[in-house]
């Protein structure tokens, strides 16, 4: 997700064609092409621009109607002819369709499902499957303390375990609620502490991508994957 | 004098042929390049691109190249004109037609934007609990959208606290 104003300029975008797997997008404005996952202009009067991203989560819909009761949501088509079809062996279908990175070389299956977490210039990718499993996965990215939190299937959030002056508190429980070992403090799935001697603080947030493996690893060669060696 | 007819009249159906491969490769070489199933090159892609940016200009050229031909092959009574008469015609046709196609982004038609996106408040919808949907929150609104919808169309502007965004996934 990305802001669209460039330079003071709102910009329009359409979708109009694919690299190596990934959308391209122009705007109406100037007629640039934009790497969708990058943000990155390729070509055009605004070649070398960067859009900035907007942190976005992935949620199930409960959770969302939860923590935004006075949030909004996009309404599916009133035409439903794509989306039922879509929907029904959609993510089957992708894991079939051919790739054309070579990740041969890498230990995952290229449409293997990551987080994608960078920190300092350093990148990791952690595979949802074993984030979802592990539910609390502790780790230290770029000199950064991470927490990835899953509480239920389809959501996952990612922190900085600095609380106050500890800079990487460890967090144990499961489901909605963890604990910290650095002030006892309990903490719910925003990121706030809502009991104990933290209440009112609040962890940092940390970006993180849901993307296929070959896509990531396209853009971050270098990135390394949560329990591989060499990581 | 009895060659410089001949030659003249080449150099008109060369100037038809070259103008219609302009015109089809102005059109085709970007969908050529962008292949859904293959690999890009980055040298072959910011061609094709800066193709495509210059597409209209390139499509001017050709067709005033193409007309130009035409209207050159045009004079004089004699019917043995007619078959250059007609190719030169069709020349004209098929750039047009490049022309026209060159305004269809293919990319857009397979995955159709929403034309008229609808938001409903949290409280109202009927999503299924474990549908899961990304979500931001942006100058104090919060929004929700759905992966199943944005899976089909890829990418949807919009503006949420004041902020001009553009959904993808």
């Amino acid at each position: 997700m990305w802001g669209r104003r460039v330079d003071g300029q709102v910009l329009n975008f359409y979708l109009a064609g694919i690299n190596n797997q990934n959308f391209l997008m122009r705007d109406r404005e100037t007629g640039s092409y934009w790497q969708q996952v990058s943000g990155e202009a390729l070509a055009g009067p605004l070649k070398g621009s960067r859009l900035t991203r907007v942190s976005s989560d992935e949620l199930v819909w409960s959770r969302f109607r939860a923590e935004a009761p006075e949030g909004s949501v996009l309404l599916g088509e009133t035409d439903r002819e794509h989306t039922d079809d879509y929907a029904a062996d959609w993510e089957a279908q992708i894991q079939r369709a051919p790739t054309v990175i070579d990740t041969t070389a890498t230990p995952l299956a290229p449409r293997t499902l990551i987080l994608g977490l960078e920190q300092n210039g350093a990148t990791r990718a952690y595979t949802a499957a074993r984030v979802r499993e592990e539910r609390v996965v502790h780790d230290e990215l770029g000199g950064v303390a991470i927490l990835l939190w899953a509480p239920d299937a389809g959501s996952v959030r990612a922190f900085e375990r600095r609380i106050g002056q500890e800079p990487s508190a460890m967090f144990e429980g499961s489901g909605e609620r963890l604990t910290d070992d650095a002030t006892g403090s309990t903490w719910d799935f925003t990121g706030c502490a809502v009991a104990g001697p933290a209440v009112g603080q609040c962890l940092r947030r940390v970006d993180l991508l849901l993307d296929f493996w070959f896509d990531w690893y396209v853009y971050h060669p270098d990135s390394g994957i949560y329990g591989e060696p060499g990581a | 004098m009895m060659n410089a007819a001949p030659r003249g009249r080449a150099r008109w159906l060369l100037l038809s042929i070259f103008a219609s491969i302009g015109a089809l490769a102005t059109v085709v070489a970007p969908y050529y390049v962008m292949r859904p199933f293959a690999a890009q090159d980055p040298g072959a892609l910011a061609m094709v691109l800066t193709v495509a940016r210059q597409a209209p200009w390139l499509l001017a050229l050709c067709l005033t190249a193409g007309l130009f031909a035409a209207v050159r092959t045009w004079p004089g009574g004699s019917w043995t004109r007619w078959p250059r008469r007609l190719f030169a015609t069709l020349a004209v046709l098929l750039i047009g037609a490049a022309a026209y196609g060159s305004q269809i982004n293919l990319f857009e038609q397979m995955f159709a934007p929403l034309a008229a996106p609808r938001y409903v408040a949290a409280s109202e919808a009927k999503l299924a609990d474990d549908e899961v949907v990304l979500a931001v929150a942006l100058g104090g609104a919060a929004r929700a959208y759905s992966v199943r919808v944005l899976a089909y169309h890829h990418v949807l502007g919009d503006e949420l606290g004041g902020e001009p965004i553009v959904v993808t996934y």
